[in-house]
């Protein structure tokens, strides 16, 4: 969705910075976007610092969306895991795109020889 | 700003409201005494293996801490164990909601909220005969998809879809590439995006 969007808008989009949030996302306020949601869903850094430079990056209501978002996708992640949404083969290229050619999760990137791993569309 | 709250607009407030009381309130197969233990175990630190869940309780932590390794094979034990599909998804709601606000509020600098008091009552187990297996491992209305995947128990799917139209985007504004809400609909992209990646989740 986010290639489709900055696709459709005109708005340039580096999307390895997804995985590695030191480059740069070439999004407004991509940095402390990142930086926060990082510091939100692992726990364990200065949520209260990164909450702060959001909110001077993108205003209170910027800030409180993220926060949402966020939010939404903790339960949109867990809900199609522990469900078995199917994968779309398609994910594949993103996945490399992203740089996530090393992970192995149940299946998702390799071929599934009608095993128990989450099926694919 | 040091630790200031922000505020959360009517529209989300109202809705998170009104869901943190429902989760103690008798549903679909839980009673509320079970739906708040639910969610006192979504909030455990305690570890849990995928091996063999075989509580409500153990559920809930799986589903909270370590969906990523969730498979057929899991909830298929979960259902060998007693506990049928349609109360694995019940769980599976609430789990999802919970973490859901427990993170925006985290998010904006809120405490977490205390649990909800259990309120007495017969869940309706109303049941859908419109629901059936497909593809994925529960069954649904319909093709299985995120607005779907709840779909087996009614009033969990419906709860899910008014959290995610308040905290995103409502299923149908979804195609509106150019929404603003705040921030940029690619702005909102790019933070799911990171969300998915740091939960594995690959969807």
């Amino acid at each position: 969705m986010l290639r489709a969007s900055a696709h459709q808008t005109g708005r340039p989009v580096e999307l390895s910075a997804i995985s590695h949030p030191d480059r740069d996302s070439l999004l407004p306020a991509g940095r402390e976007l990142l930086a926060f949601t990082t510091a939100l869903i692992r726990g364990g850094g200065d949520l209260s610092g990164a909450r702060d430079r959001l909110c001077e990056s993108v205003g209170i209501a910027g800030a409180v969306r993220a926060a949402a978002v966020a939010g939404n996708f903790q339960m949109m992640n867990r809900l199609v895991d522990a469900t078995g949404v199917p994968i779309a083969p398609t994910l594949r290229a993103i996945a490399d795109e992203l740089d996530l050619g090393g992970r192995s999760r149940s299946g998702a990137l390799t071929q599934n020889g009608g095993n128990t791993s989450r099926p694919r569309s | 700003m040091g630790d200031q709250v922000l505020d959360a607009p009517t529209k989300i407030g109202d809705v998170i409201d009104a869901q943190w009381r429902g989760l103690g309130e008798p549903g679909t197969w839980l009673d509320g005494a079970q739906r708040v233990a639910v969610v006192r175990a979504a909030r455990s630190e305690s570890s849990v293996s995928a091996a063999a869940p075989d509580s409500i309780e153990d559920v809930a932590r799986l589903v909270a801490h370590r969906a990523a390794t969730i498979t057929a094979q899991t909830v298929d034990a979960i259902e060998a164990s007693g506990i049928d599909r349609t109360t694995y998804v019940e769980i599976v709601g609430i789990v999802s909601r919970v973490t859901a606000i427990d993170t925006f509020e985290r998010g904006i600098g809120r405490r977490p909220r205390a649990l909800p008091d259990a309120v007495d009552g017969t869940p309706t187990r109303a049941m859908l005969p419109e629901a059936r297996r497909r593809a994925g491992w529960v069954a649904t209305v319909g093709a299985i998809g995120p607005p779907t995947a709840l779909s087996s128990v009614g009033r969990e799917a419906a709860d899910q879809e008014a959290l995610h139209d308040v905290l995103y985007l409502s299923y149908g504004g979804m195609s509106d590439l150019d929404a603003d809400r705040g921030l940029h609909r690619t702005q909102m992209e790019l933070v799911a995006a990171r969300v998915s990646l740091l939960n594995d989740c690959l969807f």
